[in-house]
C-alpha cells in the first residue's frame, strides 16, 4: 500500500537493548487473540497429521441407520450426516484437505513467486519490467474466477484446484518480496558490500533473505487464510475433492441439502472454516504487528 | 490550484494508465489464449470426447485451428478477441459473446450493489473506530471486521437466504428483477446477495480506514486545525477522511476482483444467472470457449474499476500523486 | 376397426395430496394477464424434438410443440393434433385424422403433408426417436388432414408413442434446409400454447402464450417463465419467498416443501426412475456377469432411503411394483445377495474387484445416490468412481463415450416399449453400447401385437427379463417427483409419468 502515507515512528522509547527475537516473542504473544490464533492452528496441524489415527470412524464408511445424529450421540462426537458417517472423523480429514491446499498453493506460490521478485528486486532493468508487466496482468485477473478458470480447463478434482489457486498466489508473493527486495538494496550496507565485491548469493543470503522473511511470513500466513476459504468455495461449488471424499467445503454443501432435517452438519463446518481463517489473518497481523519498525499492516 | 490544471493531470495520467493497459492486455489475452495448453492430454480429444472416433477428432482440431502453429492461433484468438468474437460454447452451440453480455448487466449489478453495501458499511464503522481508537468501539469493530473477513461468503449467503429470506421472508432468497421493472424490486433482490458479496470488502474497508484515519489524525496539521478550534467531527471529515480514503479507494480496486470471484458462490446459492453462475457452468463442463470468454470480461471489469480508481485518485489528491 | 383401449392400469399408481389440504384444486378465476414462473433442475439440450440427444427435453419441449396425441394426468392417451385415430381391422395401418385450422408459429398451416414431413423426419437413422417407431413402414397422405402410418410390425405401442417426443409435430419450413435445421436447436417453430421468446440456453427460458391457441382450456396465463437450477433447496426458497409459482420438487426435500406455508405440495411415485446404466464398451463392464454382480451388490431400500428419505419405491424391476408390467420374474435378479455377486465375479475372472468411473448429475439426488452406491459396491470389492457433470452436458459427454457407466434419471415414459427400445435397440442413439441382445426385436414386438394390458403386461416382462439377465441396466429408485405451487396456482394435477406439462394451469389474480 505504496500510498499511505509516512508513519511516524511510534515505539520509539524502548530503553533496555532486546534481540529481536525476543522483541518479536513478546509483542506476538503478547494479545490473547494472537494466542488463541496459535491455538487453533495448531489444532489444525495436529489434526491434518493425525487425522487417521484420531478419527474414532471411517469418514467414508456409511450407516443408513444412524443418519443426522445430533452431537454427542453415542460414539459420534459431533453427530452424523445425511448419509449416517461420523462428523468428527470427517472433520478431521478435511483438516487434512485444507492443510494440504494450503501447503501446496502456498509452494506453488512461493515457486513461481519469489525467485523472479529477487532478479527483479536485485538485478532491475528489464527483469523488474517484464515480470513486474506479468504480475500486473496476473494481478487483473479476479482471484478465484482465475483458480476457477484453471480448474474448468484442467478438469475438476482437489489437486488442480491447489495448483490453480497457487498460481494465485504468485503475483501477490512476487510483490511483497520484490519490494522488500527494493528497500533492502537501497540500503547503503549493500552499496557497501558489492562495491567490496561481495558474491550475489552472498548479499542474498545475508541481507536480503532475512530483510524478505518478515513480510513474506505476513503473506503467508494470509495465504494460508485465503487458501482455504478457496479450497471450501471450489469444493462448495463441486469442483475441488470430489464425493465422497470430505472437504469442509462439500461437507457444507451436502449439509445444505439436510437443512431442513438437522442444522448440525452446516452449523460444525462453517465455525470451523471461521475459525481456521480466523486464526490465520489474526496470526498475519499479529506477525505483521510484531517484526520490524512500523506498526500496523496497511 | 485551478480545477483546469486539475482536469489536465487528471486527463495525462488517464492517459500514461491507458498505455500501460496495452501491454498488460497483450499478457492477459496470451494467458487466456495458453488455457487450451492447460488442457491435460490433446485438447481436441477432450473436445470431442472420449469415444469420439478419429475422424471426429480431426474435424474438431481443424474446426478450432489447433492443427496449426500456436502463434496462428494466437493471432486467430486476438483478432477474434478485437471483434468480439470469443467463439461458440461447445455446450450450448451459442456464440459466448451474446450468452455473457446478456448476462453481464445481473452481475455488474449485483458487484456494484456489494460495494455500495461495503462503503455504506465500511466507511461509518472505520470512522468511528478511527476516532475512537483504543475505546470499546473500535474494539468491536476491529472483532468485527476479523470475523468479517474470515467468513467465507457462501457461508454467510447460505445463513441469510435460510434465515432472512425463508425464514422470515422480508427479501427474496432467490432470483433476479431486472431494473426495468422496478428500482426497488431490482434492489430487494440484491440486498441479501449483495450482503453476502459485500461483506468481506466492508471489512476491509473498515480495517483500512481505520488504520489510514488513524494516522491522519495524528498529523500535525489535523492537530492545528484542532488547535485553531476547529471541531473535531469537522475536523475528521474535512481533513481526515479526505486524505484517508486514499487507501480505501485502493482497496475498492482491489475488492473489485474478489467481489466478481464471489459472485461463482453467491449467485450459485441465491439463483441468479449472471456471469458467476455461468463460469460455474463453462467450468463444470470444461468448456474452453465459454470459460476464456469469462476470463476476458472479468479482467475488462477489473481493468476498468482500477482506472476508475485512478480516477478517484486524482480527484482525492489533485496533486497527481497515485503513487 | 376398433380404437386401442386407453391403458388405465397405467393409471392405478398412489396419488398422494399433501400439504394445504385439497391439492391446488384452487377455485376462482385465473388471471390471463399472469406469468408462470417455474423452477425446474435442468433447460434443454436442443428445441428439435427429432434431433436431440436426450429424452428429457420433453420436460420443456412440450410447452411450445403439440404432439399428434396427447396425454392426461393418468397416463391415458387423448387428442391433440390428431383428433382421432384408428387401427385398420388387419392392424397393419394407423390413421390419424388431423385437427384442421391450426398454425405453426411461423404461419404455415398445419396439415397432412406437413405430418408427414414430421414423421419423415423423425424415422430419420439419426433421430433420437427412430427406434421407438421402428414399427412404421411409411407415412402417407390419404388427404389434406388425414394420414395413414403402415405398419410392418404390431403397434400397440405407437399410440402412446406419438404422444412423446415422436409426436412432435415442428413446421416444415424450420427443417427444410441444413441451415434451418441447425437453428432448431436454440429456437423451436411449432403449434403449442407458448413461444419461445428469450432463451438463456441451460438456465432460463422465457415463453409468450399463443394467440387464439386451439385448446383454449389448457391455457389459461399470458407466459411461463423457466429457470433451471440444478440445488434443490434453492429451488424450493424460490416458493417460499414468492419468487416463483412452482417448482419441482425432488424426493428428499418433499418433507421440507410441504412446511412451506401458502403452498401446496403435490407428489406421487412415478414412472421416472434413477438408474445405473453401463456402457458395455468399456471398462470390465463388458461382461454379463460383471454386470449382474453389481445388481446383486445393491441395497436399493438403503439408496432410497439415504438419496430420496423414503420417497417413491426401491426398484424391483424397470417399472413400479404395482404397474401393469408384472416384476416377478426379475425380482432375484435385482435383489442384495454380495456371496452372489462376489461368486459372479471371481466367475469372471475378477475375484479382486475391478475400478470403473460412474459419471453422475450435479444434482443432490443424484451424488448422494452414486455415494451410496459407491459404499455399496466397495463391499463386494468393486471400485466406482463418481464423476459429477451438470445437466446440460451430462448425458452428451455419456453418450460421447466418457465414463463407463452413468447414474442418472430416465424420465418416465407413457408406454413401457419406448424404454426398452430407447435404451437397448441397437440403433438407438441413447444406447451408448450400439449394441442388443439376441432376441430383443422379437420379444419386444410381440409384445407390442397384444393389446389386452393384463397380457400385454406379461409379454413385456418377457423383455425386461431379457434384458435384466444380461444385467444391461442396474434399476436404483422410482422417484417421487413433487411440485410445489403456491396456493394462487390453480387447476395444477402431477402426472403419472412425471412430467409436469402445466395445461390448464392458471395463476389467481
Amino acid at each position: 500500500m505504496s500510498a499511505l502515507p509516512e508513519t511516524p515512528g511510534t515505539d520509539a522509547a524502548v530503553v533496555v537493548p532486546e534481540t529481536p527475537r525476543r522483541r518479536f516473542l513478546r509483542r506476538f504473544t503478547g494479545p490473547w487473540a494472537n494466542r488463541f490464533a496459535l491455538l487453533v492452528l495448531v489444532l489444525w496441524f495436529v489434526a491434518a497429521v493425525a487425522a487417521p489415527w484420531l478419527a474414532p470412524h471411517d469418514p467414508l464408511v456409511q450407516d443408513i441407520d444412524a443418519r443426522r445424529l445430533a452431537p454427542f450421540s453415542d460414539g459420534h462426537l459431533l453427530g452424523t450426516d445425511t448419509l449416517g458417517r461420523d462428523t468428527f472423523s470427517r472433520l478431521l480429514y478435511g483438516a487434512r484437505v485444507a492443510g494440504m491446499a494450503a501447503l501446496i498453493s502456498v509452494g506453488v506460490g512461493l515457486a513461481g513467486g519469489v525467485v523472479p521478485a529477487l532478479l527483479a528486486g536485485l538485478l532491475r532493468g528489464w527483469w523488474d519490467a517484464v515480470f513486474s508487466r506479468i504480475a500486473d496482468a496476473l494481478l487483473s485477473f479476479p482471484p478465484l474466477l482465475l483458480a476457477l478458470a484453471i480448474v474448468g480447463v484442467m478438469g475438476p478434482n482437489l489437486t488442480n484446484a491447489m495448483l490453480a489457486i497457487g498460481i494465485v498466489f504468485v503475483p501477490r508473493f512476487y510483490r511483497v518480496v520484490r519490494a522488500a527486495t527494493l528497500s533492502v538494496r537501497e540500503e547503503t550496507f549493500i552499496e557497501a558490500s558489492r562495491s567490496i565485491g561481495t558474491p550475489t548469493h552472498w548479499i542474498l543470503r545475508k541481507h536480503v533473505l532475512p530483510n524478505v522473511l518478515s513480510p513474506l511470513a505476513v503473506q503467508i500466513s494470509l495465504a494460508f487464510g485465503f487458501a482455504i476459504l478457496a479450497e471450501s468455495s471450489l469444493s462448495f461449488l463441486g469442483l475441488g475433492v470430489q464425493p465422497p471424499d470430505p472437504s469442509w467445503g462439500s461437507m457444507l454443501s451436502e449439509g445444505r441439502a439436510a437443512w431442513f432435517y438437522t442444522p448440525w452438519p452446516v452449523i460444525v463446518p462453517t465455525v470451523t472454516v471461521v475459525l481456521t481463517v480466523l486464526a490465520c489473518n489474526v496470526t498475519g497481523d499479529g506477525l505483521s504487528d510484531s517484526v520490524g519498525r512500523e506498526k500496523g499492516r496497511a | 490550484m485551478s480545477t483546469g490544471v486539475v482536469a489536465r493531470r487528471t486527463a495525462s495520467m488517464l492517459g500514461r494508465r491507458l498505455l500501460a493497459l496495452i501491454p498488460l492486455l497483450a499478457i492477459v489475452s496470451l494467458a487466456t489464449f495458453s488455457l487450451v495448453f492447460l488442457i491435460p492430454g490433446d485438447p481436441a480429444h477432450r473436445i470431442a470426447g472420449e469415444g469420439a472416433s478419429e475422424a471426429q477428432i480431426e474435424a474438431v482440431r481443424s474446426d478450432l485451428g489447433l492443427d496449426q502453429p500456436a502463434y496462428q492461433q494466437f493471432a486467430t484468438f486476438i483478432g477474434n478477441l478485437a471483434q468480439g468474437d470469443l467463439g461458440t460454447s461447445y455446450t450450448f452451440r451459442t456464440p459466448v459473446w451474446d450468452m455473457i453480455s446478456a448476462r453481464l448487466p445481473i452481475t455488474v449489478s449485483l458487484t456494484l450493489v456489494a460495494m455500495v453495501i461495503a462503503l455504506l458499511i465500511g466507511i461509518p464503522t472505520g470512522v468511528l473506530a478511527a476516532r475512537r481508537a483504543g475505546r470499546w468501539q473500535d474494539r468491536v469493530v476491529t472483532v468485527g471486521s476479523t470475523l468479517g473477513l474470515a467468513t467465507p461468503n457462501f457461508v454467510l449467503g447460505l445463513l441469510l437466504t435460510l434465515v432472512i429470506g425463508v425464514k422470515f421472508q422480508w427479501l427474496p432468497a432467490t432470483g433476479y428483477a431486472e431494473m426495468s421493472e422496478g428500482f426497488g424490486l431490482w434492489l430487494k433482490h440484491l440486498l441479501l446477495p449483495g450482503f453476502a458479496l459485500g461483506i468481506v470488502a466492508a471489512a476491509e474497508i473498515a480495517r483500512q480506514l481505520r488504520a489510514s484515519l488513524a494516522d491522519v489524525l495524528r498529523q500535525d496539521y489535523v492537530r492545528t486545525a484542532v488547535a485553531k478550534g476547529m471541531l473535531p467531527r469537522s475536523v475528521v471529515w474535512k481533513h481526515g477522511l479526505k486524505n484517508a480514503l486514499m487507501p480505501v479507494v485502493t482497496v475498492v480496486g482491489i475488492q473489485t476482483g474478489y467481489l466478481l470471484g464471489g459472485t461463482a458462490v453467491v449467485e450459485t446459492i441465491f439463483g441468479i444467472q449472471g456471469l458467476g453462475d455461468f463460469a460455474v457452468r463453462a467450468v463444470m463442463s470444461g468448456d474452453l470457449p465459454a470459460i476464456q470468454g469469462m476470463v476476458v470480461f472479468a479482467v475488462l471489469i477489473t481493468v476498468t474499476a482500477s482506472l476508475l480508481v485512478d480516477l478517484t485518485y486524482g480527484y482525492l489528491n489533485p496533486r497527481g500523486e497515485s503513487q | 376397426m376398433k380404437r386401442i383401449p386407453a391403458l388405465a392400469v397405467v393409471a392405478c399408481l398412489a396419488l398422494t395430496a399433501c400439504g394445504g389440504g385439497d391439492g391446488g384444486g384452487n377455485s376462482g378465476e385465473a388471471d390471463p394477464s399472469a406469468v408462470l414462473r417455474y423452477t425446474t433442475s435442468a433447460g434443454v439440450t436442443s428445441f428439435d424434438p427429432h434431433k436431440t440427444v436426450s429424452s428429457s427435453d420433453y420436460v420443456i419441449l412440450n410447452y411450445v410443440y403439440d404432439r399428434l396425441v396427447h396425454q392426461s394426468v393418468d397416463g391415458q392417451a387423448v387428442p391433440g393434433l390428431a383428433e382421432s385415430w384408428e387401427f385398420s381391422d388387419d392392424a397393419k395401418t394407423l390413421t390419424f385424422k388431423l385437427r384442421t385450422g391450426v398454425k405453426f408459429e411461423d404461419g404455415t398451416p398445419f396439415d397432412a403433408a406437413a405430418a408427414k414431413a414430421n414423421l419423415d423426419r423423425a424415422l430419420e437413422p439419426d433421430s433420437i426417436t427412430a427406434p421407438l417407431l421402428a414399427a412404421v413402414d411409411s407415412v402417407e397422405v390419404v388427404d389434406e388432414s388425414t394420414i395413414a402410418l403402415q405398419l410392418n410390425a404390431p403397434g400397440a405401442h405407437l399410440v402412446l408413442t406419438l404422444s412423446d417426443l415422436a409426436g412432435m409435430m415442428v413446421s416444415p419450413q424450420a427443417f427444410a434446409t441444413p441451415e434451418a435445421a441447425a437453428g432448431l436447436a436454440t429456437d423451436s417453430n411449432g403449434i403449442g400454447r407458448f413461444t419461445l421468446t428469450e432463451a438463456d440456453p441451460g438456465s432460463h427460458y422465457v415463453f409468450a402464450a399463443t394467440e387464439d391457441y386451439w385448446d383454449a382450456d389448457a391455457l389459461k396465463v399470458a407466459g411461463m417463465e423457466v429457470t433451471a437450477i440444478t440445488d434443490p433447496q434453492t429451488n424450493l426458497n424460490g416458493i417460499s419467498s414468492g419468487q416463483a409459482d412452482c417448482a419441482l420438487v425432488s424426493p428428499a426435500m418433499i418433507a421440507p416443501a410441504e412446511q412451506i406455508p401458502n403452498a401446496n405440495t403435490l407428489a406421487r411415485t412415478v414412472l421416472t426412475q434413477t438408474v445405473l446404466y453401463f456402457n458395455r464398451t468399456k471398462s470390465e463392464l463388458d461382461q454379463p456377469e460383471v454386470r449382474r454382480a453389481i445388481n446383486l451388490a445393491l441395497d436399493r431400500e438403503a439408496i432410497l432411503a439415504g438419496a430420496q428419505e423414503g420417497q417413491g419405491e426401491a426398484s424391483t424391476g424397470l417399472f413400479p411394483a404395482d404397474y401393469f408390467v408384472p416384476n416377478d420374474s426379475v425380482a432375484d435378479l435385482l435383489s442384495q445377495d454380495q456371496q452372489a455377486a462376489k461368486d459372479l465375479l471371481a466367475e469372471a475372472g475378477l475375484p479382486n474387484g475391478f475400478k470403473f468411473t460412474a459419471l453422475t448429475l450435479t444434482i443432490p439426488q443424484f451424488v448422494t445416490t452414486a455415494e451410496i452406491v459407491k459404499a455399496q459396491l466397495a463391499e463386494v470389492g468393486i471400485d466406482m468412481e463418481i464423476k459429477a457433470l451438470p445437466p446440460a452436458d451430462m448425458g452428451v459427454n455419456f453418450l460421447k463415450g466418457e465414463g463407463d457407466a452413468v447414474i442418472t434419471g430416465w424420465t418416465g415414459r407413457p408406454d413401457p416399449s419406448m424404454l426398452f427400445s430407447a435404451y437397448f435397440d441397437d440403433a438407438a442413439p441413447q444406447n451408448v453400447s450400439h449394441s442388443e441382445i439376441d432376441g430383443f426385436d422379437d420379444a419386444l414386438a410381440a409384445a407390442n401385437a397384444v393389446q389386452d394390458p393384463t397380457e400385454r403386461g406379461v409379454a413385456l416382462a418377457e423383455v425386461q427379463k431379457l434384458v435384466l439377465d444380461e444385467g444391461l441396466v442396474a434399476p436404483l429408485t422410482f422417484n417421487a417427483v413433487g411440485t410445489v405451487c403456491s396456493d394462487k396456482v390453480t387447476g395444477y394435477e402431477p402426472p403419472v409419468v412425471g412430467i409436469s406439462e402445466f395445461r390448464g394451469v392458471g395463476i389467481n389474480g
